[in-house]
């Protein structure tokens, strides 16, 4: 029976099979990504406007159950909150800046960046993008939304992106933790992601964070300095001596965005 | 050849997944597929299928395919041994297949999938023996 089955459906196995590696070759050779960028663009197009159906059916269903005005404050509170968020870690790099420039006469930050706008076309465990090499996006690029880190763009194809999120578990972010309105550093630590969530991992013991300290990149492994993630949420009691850990939500729900920023240097 | 047409929701699911659905739903629509059809369909829907997910999701392409023919030549190579259409045999066969899925292809693997992929597919026997009854009846007619 299973001489059988082998002998009349082992080729057919084979055969698809070597079609798949040759594809998988050829794809990540880049040999293909003329042709997949092709054959993709239609299936971006039906993605977006799904997209776009899933965000207003979810803003539609939403005041059944919470008011539509209550929503609509909200939305304009939890956009104030990350203004100022992003205002306030401005202020704060800038504090730091201005007296580092009294010495230094430096420009901290590149004038070459150029933002270019990208609509999502998807968000599942990671963000899809509709730019890519074709509009000058690489690997390894930031994506912000009003100055808050969104991800790093992990793959790139013709005409989409795939960007990954602080949430994603793989995702790991040297980073600083600074007080609203207080110049300096608090902590560093490192930013992990937790299917969702974030938590914020090496913190030494020492070290005075506290709810609503915000969490900003260092601007090490790749990452561009001083964007902002979010805000410690909790910090957690139990430590394994040497570190502590904090709880840190977001300044954006990646999962209702629509335009992003790549951050093309 | 109508039989093909599973694609064509297999492909909506793909673009779904791409856009939001957080759990791998082709995969198990494809095993439970390789469970009620014969290999020669379960591996071309496998191929197919892998394809579409790949570009969906925009993940490398050939890797979906490649896992879901693997998996699905494996559950027709074992169906002798073990009753594949068996709810506790499917339901771990899909929960393996989601772990190493997500392993390979470096997305993180969350537990809710697992759950979830597993009670779907416990939940699918029903669907699977009335399929299986309806295939007999058809053959017992063109038998007779």
């Amino acid at each position: 029976m299973r001489n059988g089955f082998l002998r009349k459906n082992l080729p057919l196995f084979l055969l698809f099979l070597f079609l798949s590696f040759s594809l998988l070759l050829l794809d990540r050779t880049g040999r293909i990504r003329a042709v997949r960028g092709f054959v993709e663009q239609p299936i971006l197009a039906i993605e977006e406007r799904f997209y776009s159906l899933k965000l207003s059916s979810f803003q539609a269903f939403k005041p059944l159950s919470f008011g539509q005005k209550k929503e609509e404050e909200l939305m304009r509170l939890a956009g104030q909150v990350r203004q100022l968020s992003a205002a306030s870690a401005q202020l704060s790099v800038c504090l730091e800046e201005n007296e580092e420039m009294r010495r230094l006469l430096g420009a901290p930050l590149s004038p070459k960046w150029k933002f270019l706008p990208a609509v999502v076309v998807g968000v599942s465990e990671r963000m899809r993008i509709d730019k890519g090499k074709k509009a000058g996006v690489s690997e390894g690029a930031m994506v912000i939304f009003e100055n808050v880190l969104v991800g790093k763009v992990i793959r790139v194809g013709e005409y989409d992106s795939l960007v990954q999120l602080p949430s994603d578990p793989s995702s790991k972010i040297p980073s600083l933790v600074r007080r609203p309105g207080e110049k300096g550093i608090r902590a560093r630590g490192l930013l992990i992601g937790q299917f969702g969530g974030l938590l914020l991992d090496r913190v030494l013991q020492e070290e005075d964070v506290g709810r609503g300290d915000q969490i900003l990149t260092l601007g090490e492994e790749g990452w561009l300095p001083d964007l902002v993630i979010g805000q410690i949420e909790e910090v957690l009691p139990e430590g394994d001596g040497l570190y502590q850990k904090a709880r840190v939500s977001s300044l954006v729900d990646y999962k209702n965005l629509r335009t992003v920023f790549v951050v093309t240097p | 050849m109508k039989s093909y047409l599973i694609l064509l929701p297999i492909f909506l699911l793909a673009l779904l997944q791409g856009v939001f659905l957080p759990f791998n739903f082709v995969l198990l629509v494809v095993l439970v597929w390789a469970v009620i059809r014969p290999p020669k369909e379960g591996l071309i829907v496998a191929f197919f299928s892998g394809i579409f997910l790949d570009l969906a999701k925009g993940t490398p392409l050939g890797m979906s395919s490649s896992i879901f023919l693997v998996a699905s030549f494996i559950l027709h190579l074992y169906s002798r041994r073990f009753d594949p259409a068996h709810p506790a045999f499917l339901a771990v066969f899909v929960l393996l297949t989601s772990i190493i899925y997500n392993l390979i292809s470096k997305e993180p693997w969350y537990w809710l999938e697992g759950v979830i992929l597993f009670l779907l597919a416990l939940l699918t026997r029903p669907a699977i023996s009335l399929w299986q009854e309806k295939e007999k009846g058809i053959k017992l007619k063109i038998n007779r």
